[in-house]
């Protein structure tokens, strides 16, 4: 019937002609308004991001959050994820961008995706979104550091760990601020996010090298040639 | 991510208000909306707002879907019931509802004319109940018990309008064509 195979036709047309984003992306606004993020929260989840990213790549997850494999890639993922709830909504420039930053990191082009979400921090203006995106960068920078090291040795596992601890402890940190205060100032942020990069390096440095920072060495041994000669 | 109707296992997550799952459901179930509203006969302009504001409905909605399979006709009938809604401000004369249905820019008129001009006019003709049933029946391939269930008729009664609509379609067609 003909009249039936052009209705077929027409609708397919139709259909093909909307742009299917722009559903997922109503879908997700009409989420933020059944479950608003308050800027406070979008501050702390910002944190917490940060907390869980360390957490999941230092073998912590189990003890940040039960639902974070230790996967990088996936740690990257929740962390951009996380970030993106700043924004509030999912429809404008930066959002699409953080999105598409989730995706690259997903696929594992860690640099196009910390791009993207600089990129998109920068857009926005919002000096502490600017330093949680750069605090994420900075672990991931370090991250091919850390993955190296699966296998840590038994003897300084317990240090390590101390030290994967402090840096999951300025993540916390970030979030304590968010929820004490209206808002936290830039200075505040990026004093946390130095604090976050110092530590990152020394424990980056430490897995590197095949011992923790700030371990003293047992007594009567000498540092390895080559070893960190900061600390 | 655009299969329709989307897999159970989707729904089932998009009910818990996963982002991913809720933004995959609909990046599937927005053009079809759209589809559905324009073959009903709103305009492309009104169309994009009423499936908008359907997926807000729907997203708030999703929690309290019981049986997941039972997905796509609970789909049909929130837009079903959104575009009654539409249809009721319309013949209020509420401000925002336009009188009949247009093309929204030329190059779309142009599209219609050249590629769906007999269609378009021939739906034109018909009644919005004609044109749902149409649509559910014919382009989205729902059972009769299906369509029935949601718009509270009998799989008979179902049965013998789409018949009707098919053949008021089929005379408004061969009219169409008719014209010089």
């Amino acid at each position: 019937m003909k009249p039936l195979r052009d209705l077929r036709a027409y609708a397919d047309d139709l259909v093909a002609g909307v742009d299917a984003d722009d559903g997922a992306r109503i879908a997700r606004t009409a989420l933020l308004d059944i479950h608003p993020v308050s800027w406070k929260r979008r501050v702390v989840s910002v944190g917490t991001a940060v907390a869980m990213f360390l957490g999941a790549n230092v073998g912590l997850a189990a003890a940040a959050d039960p639902a974070v494999p230790g996967d990088l890639l996936y740690g990257i993922d929740r962390a951009y994820e996380k970030v993106g709830h700043v924004l509030g909504i999912d429809n404008d420039g930066p959002a699409e961008r953080f999105e598409e930053a989730a995706v690259l990191a997903e696929r594992g082009d860690l640099n196009g995706s910390i791009e993207l979400a600089r990129e998109a921090a920068a857009e926005l203006g919002n000096p502490g979104l600017q330093r949680a995106v750069e605090a994420i960068a900075s672990a991931a920078e370090h991250a091919p550091g850390l993955q190296k090291h699966d296998g840590v040795p038994p003897g300084i596992d317990k240090a390590l760990n101390q030290q994967a601890r402090d840096l999951y402890g300025i993540g916390q940190k970030v979030s304590e601020l968010a929820k004490s205060k209206d808002k936290p100032s830039g200075a505040e942020m990026g004093e946390l996010t130095r604090q976050f990069r110092e530590k990152a390096k020394k424990f980056k440095d430490a897995l590197d090298k095949g011992k923790p920072a700030d371990v003293p060495n047992p007594p009567g041994k000498q540092d390895a040639p080559g070893q960190n000669k900061d600390r | 991510m655009s299969t329709w109707p989307p897999p159970v296992d989707l729904v089932d997550l998009a009910k818990t208000h996963d982002p991913q799952a809720v933004g995959a459901l609909f990046s599937a179930g927005y053009p079809r909306l759209i589809g559905f509203y324009r073959v009903a006969g709103v305009p492309p302009a009104d169309a994009e707002d009423l499936a908008a504001d359907t997926v807000e409905a729907m997203v708030k909605s999703l929690p309290k879907l019981r049986a997941s399979i039972a997905f796509e006709a609970w789909f049909w009938a929130i837009a079903r019931t959104k575009l009654r809604s539409w249809i009721r401000r319309k013949q209020r004369g509420a401000p925002e509802a336009r009188p009949d249905p247009e093309p929204s820019t030329p190059e779309e008129q142009f599209e219609l004319a050249e590629e769906h001009g007999t269609i378009v006019t021939a739906l034109d003709t018909l009644s919005p109940r004609d044109r749902e049933l149409l649509w559910l029946r014919e382009v989205e391939g729902l059972s009769y018990e299906e369509i029935g269930g949601r718009i509270k008729a009998a799989a008979g009664t179902v049965r013998v309008a789409c018949h009707r609509a098919r053949q008021r379609l089929l005379d408004a067609y061969q009219q169409v064509e008719q014209q010089p």
